[in-house]
């Protein structure tokens, strides 16, 4: 964000504790340790902890504000996310629990929602054996690795007309797989600068090879990675930022999983890409077929380039504090692939 | 030149390292640091304009083999059309920016032209061929 629109913690601060005291009928609630965390791209995260008395109960609770930045470099409707929360809460899906929403940012300044802060830390290298930033074992590393594939499972094989998510996301028009790459070219449109033709030639390679719809639509979380699990000490994960997430086909999760930009990060010695799929077969039924994930692969590139490609435009434009460069390895990547599997 | 931009800007980074970052006592603003320092290392600060100049001018030479190879057959003609290549007549970076954009403009208008004729010539080799250096090339 610029620093045009940022607002000072003491603002923040006040306007979060008239928004809860009113939420909570306590006019003599707290609000302590109120602090813009480094982390969060598509959405600011403060962690704060709050205090009131209910029912003459003295109540402490540790949440999380989650506010639209000025400009995010993906466009997330907080409402729909609000409500997949709140249906996911009855299920085995381990998702934050969310309280409040400030949909339009009429009292908190900004699109906001209040969830419960779990304890733990999400780190995108927590499985890379030289780098290991929760300090795990070996042995630690490998049971996440693989909990990770069980915690995908259990998002994809939930029932999602039993947990009445089809009233909350759409089901995708025409199918997943077009439906996501409309999607993610109107994305390029808006944050083409100057032509890029290798991620034109990209989208013309996944029109060319769009794959059957899947057997059965799932809940896809569309940011799948340890980056976004939530791990206290050992394998007992939590699913953040489900900003991206819809209804569409399983294999756009793993070929995000999967993608080639994230094997160092995502797989071990000894837990392979081809051990991820085999468990995850196992446990959800779904075959994975090699040319349709291969087609999530590349998409999950271009999304990430388009990603790219918007951080650096938002940046250079000052509408954001966020630093990026051109990722111009990841372009290279994606000419190679669709070079040789054209 | 010494120092060279990239000699400064180490030295930068390591001012704000060693300099501003003990000082920081925000999450948020230690976290944009590190962002600030990554990207600084990221840019080729020595070689940025030789490298736009040495694209495009890669670009325009694959473009010119390109129009010959659809210029030496009619059915090609045909279904490319004219494909104009203006000479270069850039003198600074920015001249040399705004010529490198008109040839990665004009590279995606040739996109599904060749597609589509690959698609329906897959043994054109020499089409492959093309394909893949534009490929390469536009990646930068």
């Amino acid at each position: 964000m610029s620093n045009d629109g940022a607002e000072s913690v003491e603002v923040v601060q006040q306007r979060l504790r008239a928004f809860l005291a009113e939420r909570t009928g306590d006019a003599g609630l707290t609000v302590t340790g109120l602090r813009r965390s480094g982390t969060g791209s598509s959405r600011e995260n403060w962690p704060f902890d709050a205090h009131w008395v209910e029912d003459g109960t003295a109540v402490h609770r540790r949440l999380l504000l989650r506010r639209d930045p000025p400009s995010s470099v993906v466009d997330t409707g907080r409402a729909t996310e609000f409500a997949l929360l709140k249906a996911l809460e009855p299920t085995p899906v381990p998702a934050p629990v969310a309280h409040w929403l400030d949909d339009r940012g009429d009292e908190l300044l900004r699109p906001s929602m209040i969830v419960d802060r779990h304890p733990g830390r999400a780190h995108r290298a927590v499985l890379r054996p030289e780098k290991n930033p929760l300090g795990l074992t070996p042995g630690q590393q490998t049971e996440l690795a693989q909990s990770l594939c069980d915690l995908l499972a259990a998002v994809h094989t939930l029932d999602v007309d039993a947990a009445g998510l089809r009233t909350v996301l759409p089901s995708p028009q025409p199918d997943p797989a077009t439906a996501e790459l409309d999607r993610w070219e109107r994305s390029l449109a808006e944050s083409e600068w100057e032509p890029q033709p290798t991620l034109r030639w990209t989208l013309r390679w996944l029109r060319d090879h769009v794959p059957p719809a899947p057997a059965r639509e799932v809940l896809v979380h569309g940011d799948f990675r340890p980056a976004n699990v939530l791990v206290e000490s050992g394998p007992a994960p939590v699913l953040l930022d489900w900003e991206l997430a819809h209804l569409g086909d399983p294999l756009d999760d793993l070929g995000w999983y999967c993608a080639p930009l994230y094997h160092r990060e995502h797989f071990l010695p000894g837990w392979d890409q081809e051990a991820f799929l085999r468990r995850y077969t196992e446990l959800t039924g779904v075959h994975v077929d090699r040319d349709a994930l291969l087609f999530w692969q590349v998409l999950a590139m271009f999304r990430l380039a388009v990603i790219a490609l918007q951080a650096v435009r938002v940046f250079a434009t000052g509408e954001s504090d966020r630093p990026a460069a051109p990722a111009t390895g990841l372009t290279r990547l994606l000419a190679t692939t669709v070079s040789d599997n054209s | 030149m010494r120092p060279t931009p990239s000699e400064l800007i180490k030295q930068v980074r390591r001012v704000l390292r060693d300099v501003i970052e003990p000082e920081l006592a925000s999450e948020y603003a230690r976290a944009r640091l590190a962002e600030v320092r990554a990207v600084l290392a990221q840019v080729d600060w020595d070689n940025a304009g030789l490298h736009v100049r040495t694209q495009t001018t890669a670009l325009r030479d694959v473009l010119v083999e390109l129009r010959t190879w659809v210029g030496a057959d009619e059915r090609r003609r045909a279904h490319f059309g004219q494909i104009d290549l203006p000479e270069v007549d850039a003198v600074d970076f920015a001249g040399w920016n705004k010529w490198h954009a008109h040839y990665t403009g004009l590279v995606a208008s040739l996109i599904d032209p060749l597609e589509d004729w690959l698609r329906a010539n897959p043994d054109d080799s020499d089409g492959v061929q093309l394909r893949r250096k534009l490929l390469a090339l536009s990646a930068g």
